[in-house]
């Protein structure tokens, strides 16, 4: 019998948050996956193979296929073929935690109701046999009317038969429609056919519609089909409600009756022991040993980013470095020695591969511990401490790591929003992450507080110096809170889906699921990010480039002829550094770039900046440092001359004599610094964890803005005040 | 103290609405008034809204029982175990479900 046999070749898989389904894809998977974005939203589609070859897609954890959230409406779409290029899946993994199998059976009876061949994945017996939860697999088989696979996915036990239980689905007719819930159905059937049929959607939307009260679908399809739409809608939920029962009710009590009435038969569990979790968490969660040791925990995290990433960015820094030179070293004697192709590959090309590798030593890092926080189960506690905290600006304890990341670098801060389930918090996170001050900061703020802040203390002991840079710090956060809450209130509305969080019980993180995280996190950074970063490099340095001036060229090499006629010894080798010098401003200076400077002038001014520190904060575009080494050329001074660039900055005079630089304007910079989006890097990032251009324009916009208006305010402040 | 979704009488039935008096020893209602160390029986949960829905989906359903582990540090929110689950859950969510001990 081998006639029209539908080959299996798309396999969803689909459950509960915290039943190892991420194991689980891992395991089947291995280094085949893909993970991308669906289209024009902010969630996430990983996808892999099986070792036959079949496509498997590992779908949002969801509790319901009645949607409340974006990641759980395109559950119900990818499950229905309503996603572009995303036809009905041909058969479905439901994998479910054996220790909590009532409340998973919920999702299973109603993707049933799809009438997709589907297999149960049966995973963490082990964990349940401990706790003395016992199933008869084969009862359970018989009562869902599908094959039930008992597995253990982190040991990758009876995986095997779960692949070839996958593979016999093949020529399994699209089964009808097998409902546990027959009275509730036929309840609801007759009105949801007839609005389906009015209005050309499919029956199971339809009956999400009814049922869901203020649910994802009723708002998607009243945007799709109007007003009439939810009319209609609202009529026959008035007529389907009985005795001030919600439809809502009426399906929870009828499944949960079903499932009850199975787990019953089936399911035999000895009385709760106290477990390992209990005692565990009456110290984790302990309002003083649990909040020590999640300020210890996060304290390792940030200083791991922040100081401990360091040794091994130096190392891509000084590599990049030392490449760099060494092409130098082989032009050195050629005719191109000093020429636009040198300038390209050391200045263009090697500065912008080093300038995307050197935030790997970060991202990895940071992803081992989000890897082994979030499998240990410990995410999930860190959420429910900091809850209060966050919620104060319209978020969830979730947001808390993203945050704090996002003080060393916002990239890795805005890739660990990812485990953000809700995805109005997680638009949010991403966009007020790039306020917090990040380390690409400290040299601008160094600079310009070694040069200007007096190294007086105030109240006798505290230095303005330190107060000054922990001041910057605060900046962004008091300014992220309101932003943050706005934003909630007004673009990213919505439901915070963090509102009910299982807690899951601890377990041993597995090595390879941390490397595999790590390894994805690293790569979609370097090949969605990068490219982009890299070119954002090569487009500076092509602006800081061209056009080439003749002139400028020309009056160096009369300037040095003359010097060699009139010098020698040191005293030459001095003067034609500083013609080389004044030559790289000059150019600098007419290039695309300086012009770009010179025309935002009147924008800078009224900032207490001149065209040279405009400049240099166009120029910082790919990355913050840049703008410490732009006006190093800009003021004429040699590479890495600190001290030099703080003298200049404090010598600077306005044409009448007058200081043109003094604490309002080192403060202006330094807020402006604070507050902007001067990062393609993060822009970049943005754009590609947001699946759009729209939201890293619009955080390229806000802060800009924001920052423009508060370095004005400062300046004028601090003027006002006399500094 | 009132709320947008606070429930009807036709759903809770008076009894649930009557707000406790924290002088007496009558239970509270409302299980976001519950102290750590509880366990009651769930008698019904406010039936509106997406977020009544999600309660009920993760089997928070009346005849249920429920026990308060802790309250979070910063007192909020609320961690609860409904059959063998551990559940966080916000107190302004934990006033949809009533109880009586």
């Amino acid at each position: 019998m081998h006639t029209t046999r539908t080959a299996i070749r798309r396999v969803a898989l689909i459950g509960n948050p915290n039943t190892g389904k991420t194991t689980l894809f891992n395991a089947l998977t291995g280094l085949s996956q893909r993970v991308g974005n669906y289209a024009g939203v902010t969630v996430e589609r990983k996808s892999g193979r099986l070792t036959s070859g079949a496509e498997i897609v590992d779908l949002p954890g969801t509790y319901s296929l009645a949607p409340k959230s974006p990641d759980e409406f395109v559950v119900l779409q990818a499950l229905l073929g309503e996603i572009p290029d995303e036809p009905i899946p041909d058969a479905l993994v439901l994998i479910v935690d054996a220790s909590h199998l009532s409340r998973n059976l919920y999702l299973v009876t109603q993707a049933l109701e799809l009438g997709i061949p589907a297999v149960l994945a049966l995973n963490m017996t082990d964990v349940a046999e401990k706790t003395g939860v016992r199933i008869d697999v084969a009862g359970l088989a018989r009562e869902l009317g599908i094959p039930v696979v008992p597995i253990i996915a982190s040991r990758g036990e009876g995986l095997d038969r779960l692949q070839q239980a996958i593979e016999a689905l093949e020529g399994e007719p699209s089964s009808p429609i097998s409902t546990k819930v027959p009275e509730f159905h036929a309840a609801l059937d007759p009105a949801s056919s007839r609005v389906a049929a009015r209005f050309g959607v499919h029956d199971f939307l339809v009956r999400r519609a009814l049922v869901d009260d203020g649910g994802s679908v009723e708002a998607n399809l009243a945007s799709r089909h109007g007003r009439e739409f939810a009319d209609a809608i609202a009529q026959e939920r008035r007529e389907l409600t009985h005795e001030g029962r919600s439809l809502a009710w009426r399906e929870a009590q009828a499944r949960y009756g079903w499932i009850h009435r199975v787990a019953g038969n089936l399911v035999t569990r000895e009385p709760r022991k106290k477990s390992a979790t209990d005692r565990i968490d009456a110290v984790i969660t302990h309002r003083v040993t649990g909040l020590a040791i999640f300020v210890a925990i996060m304290s390792l995290v940030f200083m791991t980013i922040f100081r401990y990433a360091a040794p091994l960015m130096d190392l891509i820094d000084g590599g990049f470095g030392a490449l760099g030179d060494a092409v130098i070293g082989a032009f050195a004697g050629s005719a191109l020695a000093g020429g636009l192709l040198e300038s390209l590959i050391v200045e263009g090309i090697i500065a912008g591969v080093g300038g995307v590798l050197i935030f790997l030593p970060q991202i990895m890092l940071l992803f081992v511990f989000i890897a082994i926080l979030e499998d240990c189960g410990y995410m999930a506690r860190a959420a429910f401490l900091m809850d209060r905290l966050l919620r104060t600006c319209g978020l969830s304890g979730h947001s808390f790591i993203p945050m704090l990341s996002s003080f060393a670098c916002a990239i890795p801060g805005i890739l660990a929003a990812r485990s953000i389930r809700s995805s109005s918090d997680r638009l949010v996170t991403i966009l007020v992450a790039p306020l917090m001050s990040c380390s690409a900061r400290i040299p601008v703020y160094a600079i310009m507080i070694a040069a200007f802040i007096p190294a007086s203390t105030t109240l006798g002991f505290l230095p303005m110096s330190g107060l000054v840079f922990a001041g910057m710090y605060f900046l962004g956060i008091a300014v992220a809170i309101p932003v943050a809450w706005i934003l909630r209130r007004t673009i990213a509305r919505g439901e915070s889906s963090s509102f009910v969080m299982e807690l899951p019980p601890y377990r041993m993180p597995r090595p390879r699921g941390v490397a595999l995280r790590v390894w994805h996190a690293a790569r979609s950074f370097v090949v969605r990010a990068g490219t982009v970063i890299f070119a954002m490099s090569i487009l500076i340095w092509a602006a800081g480039t061209f056009p080439r001036s003749a002139e400028v060229r020309d009056r160096a090499e009369a300037e040095r002829v003359q010097a060699e006629q009139a010098l020698e010894g040191a005293g030459l080798e001095q003067e034609l550094a500083a013609i080389d010098r004044r030559a790289a401003t000059a150019q600098l200076e007419s290039s695309v770039l300086g012009r770009i400077g010179h025309a935002i002038e009147p924008a800078v001014e009224p900032l207490g900046w001149d065209w040279k520190v405009g400049t240099a904060a166009v120029a910082a575009f790919p990355a913050r440092e840049v703008l410490v080494s732009t006006l190093n050329i800009l003021y004429e001074l040699e590479d890495d001359e600190e001290d030099g660039l703080i003298d200049r900055l404090r010598g600077e005079t306005f044409d009448d004599g007058s200081k043109r630089f003094g604490i309002p304007t080192a403060l202006s910079i330094m807020v402006f610094i604070a507050l902007c989006a001067q990062c393609a890097a993060t822009l970049a990032v943005m754009a590609r964890e947001t699946a759009s251009w729209r939201w890293p324009i619009f955080a390229f916009v806000y802060m800009t803005t924001l920052a423009w208006v508060a370095a004005f305010a400062t300046y004028h402040l601090a003027t006002l005040v006399g500094l | 103290m009132t709320h947008p979704s606070m429930p009807t009488d036709s759903v809770l039935g008076p009894t649930a609405l009557r707000i406790p008096d924290p002088e007496s020893a009558a239970p509270p209602a409302r299980l976001d008034e519950c102290r750590p160390g509880m366990r009651a029986t769930i008698c019904s949960v406010a039936d509106d809204g997406p977020i009544a829905q999600r309660l009920m989906e993760l089997g928070l359903l009346e005849g249920t029982s429920v026990e308060v582990i802790r309250i979070a540090p910063l007192g909020d929110p609320m961690e609860i175990r409904v059959e063998d689950a551990r559940l966080s859950i916000r107190k302004a969510e934990a006033r949809h479900i009533h109880v009586v001990s």
